[in-house]
């Protein structure tokens, strides 16, 4: 029976990831998580280090 | 009302001293005819060959300035402003009938430099202009351009470039015009932003009026960051540390170039005695036979040579360098801080991005990403439309289920794209893989991915729906390398 909607074509060849490639992703959500946490410590001091530029005055 | 000078030599140019109406004895004074004449002399090309000059013209810009300050001075100054249009050697005017003409072909636009207004002030007269970039000598590298409506003598051109204007130094000081010049490129360019006048931009600085006085004592880096979110963007300051060290110094020239990269002009504020100099940054360089150092990772932003700016001093499009050279008195490590205008869906800053890239080439299973000692990276934000347009226009480089899969990847409307290349490969614009990254994530978010694909396999990342990953494995025709992404930026003609 012809459809009534066209639904979008879905990739035939994506598969969902094997057991190897879902390890890996795990290690890599671990690693970049814990990242985040010291980088925005860092980014913090980073910041208040920064605060002085923005007193500078421009008019040449 | 309309002179036409043909330019043979540079001394031509000396003919705008004599433009004015036999009566009008001071025309040339109340203009600057004589300093304008210089400027453009000593810095337009000689494939400028044509001026057309409309003595007496409305400039929106310059009125928003006389209606609230030069009208209240005990000096008078006159309401109008003249306009020089710049032509190449095709195109011929017609005084007795004044028609605008290029024989053999439909439009003047197509040899149309753009113009220039002076304003009636005395002192720092030339006012908002738009000069298409291979007007101007030395100008070369990408740059933000944008096309304006010109209207003269009943024809309408297209005026190319990116806006710039001196300062006036009194009611608007080098850091408005650098605002000025972004947020008139925005308005151009981005239909959701609204214009703004130089006095607009000077209101913008204070939540009060400033009067006349307080504009030409200079702003700080807060005030520009003001005019930036009153007119609409979100504005991003990134500072130099106070006595940075090498490491600090690369960071921060990496993330001014990842922005400006990504077709966002940037706010670029200049250390100098006594007071800093502000100035747009509207492109950049690359030295593309610059030695790549052959371990560790190579940044595309270590290869820039010289920013292009919209500087307030100098006629638009010219160069900062590393080195002072004849004509700039400035150097890249001069930059101390920048603005960033984004849009409202950028949340992930540039920094995190990068912060990604050892996790990528370490635990992502991309066989054929190049290893650390072996990279080129590059990185910026673009829109999800320009990605599918590059593939729709480009379709050779990419196994077609890769087309299919990306162009129905739910993303959101801004991202990252980082760009891994070989070594080999990065001065023919090659590259190996791609990684697609949301924009809109936070930088807590471990699995801000929305698709990463080397030449064998891509991970697909459905993060508006939740489902699980998906992986596929590429037929991507060894031909046809995939190629690097221009996002917004446009070569400059030589």
């Amino acid at each position: 029976m012809k459809p009534k909607v066209n639904v979008l074509r879905s990739s035939s060849r994506a598969k969902p990831l094997d057991e190897g490639q879902k390890k890996a992703l795990a290690n890599y959500y671990s690693k970049v998580s814990r990242e985040a946490v010291k980088r925005t410590v860092e980014d913090i001091e980073k910041r208040q280090r920064r605060a002085a530029t923005a007193r500078r005055i421009v008019l040449k | 009302m309309y002179v036409w000078i043909n330019i043979e030599k540079p001394e031509d140019y000396d003919a705008l001293l004599n433009v004015g109406p036999s009566s009008d004895l001071n025309f040339a004074a109340v203009y600057e005819l004589k300093e304008v004449a210089r400027k453009l002399k000593t810095t337009l090309r000689p494939r400028v060959r044509k001026l057309l000059i409309e003595l007496s013209y409305v400039d929106k810009d310059y009125r928003s300035t006389f209606y609230h300050f030069y009208a209240k001075k005990g000096r008078q100054y006159r309401g109008n402003s003249v306009r020089i249009h710049l032509f190449g050697a095709t195109v011929s005017f017609d005084a007795d009938h004044l028609i605008l003409s290029r024989p053999g072909h439909d439009n003047p636009s197509d040899d149309y430099f753009g113009f220039i207004t002076l304003r009636p002030t005395y002192k720092f007269t030339v006012g908002r202009s738009v000069v298409r970039p291979d007007a101007i000598e030395g100008a070369a590298g990408l740059a933000l351009m944008s096309s304006y409506r010109v209207h003269v003598l009943g024809h309408e051109l297209l005026a190319v470039g990116f806006p710039w204007m001196e300062q006036h130094s009194d009611i608007a000081v080098c850091a408005h015009v650098a605002c000025w010049s972004i947020l008139r490129h925005y308005a151009n360019q981005v239909r959701k932003y609204r214009e703004f006048l130089t006095h607009d931009i000077t209101r913008l600085a204070q939540a009060f009026d400033p009067g006349g006085l307080l504009p030409s004592l200079g702003l700080y880096v807060e005030h520009a960051e003001r005019i930036f979110s009153e007119a609409g963007t979100y504005p991003l300051v990134i500072s130099m540390p106070k006595d940075p060290t090498k490491q600090e110094r690369k960071d921060f020239h990496r993330q001014l170039f990842a922005y400006l990269d990504s077709g966002f002009p940037l706010y670029v504020v200049i250390k100098d005695d006594p007071a800093d100099h502000a100035v747009a940054a509207i492109g950049y360089r690359s030295n593309n036979s610059a030695v790549i150092p052959q371990t560790g990772i190579a940044y595309a932003a270590d290869m820039i040579e010289a920013l292009i700016l919209s500087d307030d001093n100098h006629m638009p499009y010219r160069d900062l360098r590393w080195k002072t050279f004849p004509g700039q008195s400035y150097r890249l490590d001069d930059v101390i801080a920048f603005i960033a205008p984004l849009p409202d869906k950028v949340f992930l800053p540039a920094e995190h991005v990068e912060n990604l890239v050892p996790y990528i080439l370490n635990d992502l299973p991309l066989d054929e990403l190049p290893d650390q000692d072996d990279l080129v990276l590059r990185y910026f934000v673009t829109t999800a439309a320009l990605i599918h347009k590059q593939m729709r226009e480009a379709p050779s480089q990419f196994d077609p289920e890769l087309i299919n899969e990306i162009m129905q990847l739910p993303m959101a409307q801004y991202v990252w794209v980082m760009e891994f290349a070989r070594k080999k490969d990065w001065p023919n614009s090659h590259i190996s893989g791609r990684a697609i990254i949301d924009a809109t994530a936070g930088v807590y978010e471990e699995d801000a991915l929305w698709a990463i694909y080397d030449r064998k396999t891509a991970l697909l990342f459905d993060r508006r729906g939740g489902g699980d990953p998906k992986t596929l494995s590429l037929n991507t025709p060894a031909s046809a390398p995939y190629a690097k992404m221009i996002p917004n930026l446009d070569p400059i003609r030589v």
